[in-house]
């Protein structure tokens, strides 16, 4: 009975998705939308759904020689390619969120009263929520096509919990010299 | 606004995870909660580690339930932090019977303690426009303890753990969390926010493309990026940064 070395199996790229920038007035719900979606990823790592990468053994996970392996080069041309793909349909649909996020904006500023900006906030909160449970739906889906296909997306629990550290971490300034309500 | 799950809704749920959907409502109302007498503290707390407990089958303490919903129920009157950590309470001293004497009594019983935490939650939040918040986090932990599949009403059903480093997440949504901080943590929240603006690092994805086609893994990053904008960003742009082996340990021959 011998033992096999390893076989390399599986070929990971990592990619960094990172918030499309908006208008000063808008940085504050893309910030908010990066947390929501850390927060949503980390819950598809609990499930299960998605695997933390940062639960296989560092042994296991070896920086490539990209030319050295033909298999390789040739994912990583599939993957890149996914990547423009990608950000290329994306164009439009950002479009469409820039005009929306204004719109929300301008709609929140015209309220006369409280209680129609109340209805307002109460308005687009139940439709993020939606939405969001929505997108969640699709992508479990995507994922799941992926994982059909012997293929698969993992997530870095690490990178994710640094980002939420990151957002809800105290202000130093304000804990020096506390604020009175 | 949200509407909270009805009766008939929440006994789409087993035991446990009725228990552990009140032990929520209660932990959103604890920080409110703060007494002179430390021993009120004590009280409110162990109702709800009593429910945490129940919710996920830890039966390495032995604890009295009635005798500590009987606690929580002296200074129920005090504080709505105090009467939801009873009902807390009581949904488990009336699941623990339910499972115990296969009694449907007791097992209505823990439906209607579980209900009226959270609408005492709702009700009472601080300030009031906190109220939309605590119903979407309730609504939110139904529909993932639903999702979760932990069995059926009146079983006691699967273990599940109800706090944060549970499948149910934090108690606040990144949303709610966001509006339903007091006016000073709010403030704190948003200044912090603006001071780092830009300056969170980008999200980490690993693709592993088996033998998928290009567009398979073009869905999943679009879909990541829907996710993003669902949010109300403006959506992801990736970028591959590095190119990994993962290579599997094979079974001896």
């Amino acid at each position: 009975m011998s033992i096999p070395p390893l076989g390399i199996s599986e070929i990971l790229t990592k990619f960094i998705g990172r918030a499309v920038e908006g208008s000063k007035s808008l940085v504050r719900p893309i910030t908010a939308a990066t947390l929501s979606t850390a927060e949503t990823l980390l819950g598809l790592i609990k499930e299960g759904i998605a695997p933390d990468v940062g639960r296989m053994k560092e042994s296991l996970i070896r920086k490539m020689e990209a030319e050295a392996d033909e298999q390789a080069a040739e994912a990583k041309r599939k993957l890149a390619e996914a990547a423009e793909a990608a950000n290329r349909a994306d164009l439009p649909k950002r479009r469409d969120a820039l005009a929306k996020a204004e719109l929300r904006k301008r709609q929140a500023d015209a309220a006369k009263t409280e209680a129609e900006a109340e209805a307002i906030r109460v308005d687009a909160d139940t439709r993020r929520l939606q939405a969001t449970a929505e997108a969640r739906t699709r992508l479990i889906e995507a994922i799941s096509k992926l994982q059909q296909e012997g293929g698969g997306a993992f997530f870095n629990g690490k990178n994710l919990q640094g980002i939420l550290r990151l957002g809800y971490s105290p202000v130093e300034t304000e804990s020096e010299n506390p604020e009175t309500d | 606004m949200p509407i909270l799950p009805t009766e008939d809704e929440l006994k789409q749920l087993p035991l446990r995870a009725i228990v552990a959907y009140a032990a929520r409502c209660a932990r959103r109302v604890q920080p409110d909660f703060q007494p002179k007498e430390d021993r009120y503290v004590a009280v409110v707390r162990e109702a709800i580690v009593c429910a945490e407990n129940f919710a996920r089958a830890d039966e390495s303490k032995r604890v009295d339930v009635a005798t500590i919903a009987a606690e929580a129920y002296r200074i129920s009157r005090i504080h709505v932090a105090a009467a939801t950590a009873y009902y807390a309470a009581d949904a488990t001293r009336h699941s623990i019977a339910a499972v115990r004497d296969s009694s449907a009594e007791a097992a209505e019983k823990t439906v209607n303690a579980a209900l009226a935490a959270a609408m005492l939650t709702a009700d009472a939040a601080p300030p009031n426009d906190r109220k939309e918040f605590v119903m979407a986090a309730a609504v939110r932990d139904y529909q993932n303890l639903v999702s979760l599949g932990l069995g059926s009403f009146p079983e006691p059903g699967k273990p599940v753990d109800a706090s944060e480093k549970g499948p149910l997440g934090w108690f606040w949504p990144t949303h709610e969390r966001l509006a339903g901080l007091s006016p000073r943590e709010f403030r704190r929240s948003t200044a912090h926010v603006r001071a780092r603006e830009m300056s969170l690092p980008g999200i980490e994805v690993f693709i592993d493309p088996g033998k998928a086609s290009k567009e398979v893994v073009q869905a999943v990053l679009e879909s990541l990026s829907d996710l993003h904008r669902a949010t109300e960003g403006l959506g992801l742009e990736f970028a591959a940064d590095e190119l990994y082996v993962f290579a599997t340990e094979e079974a001896p021959t």
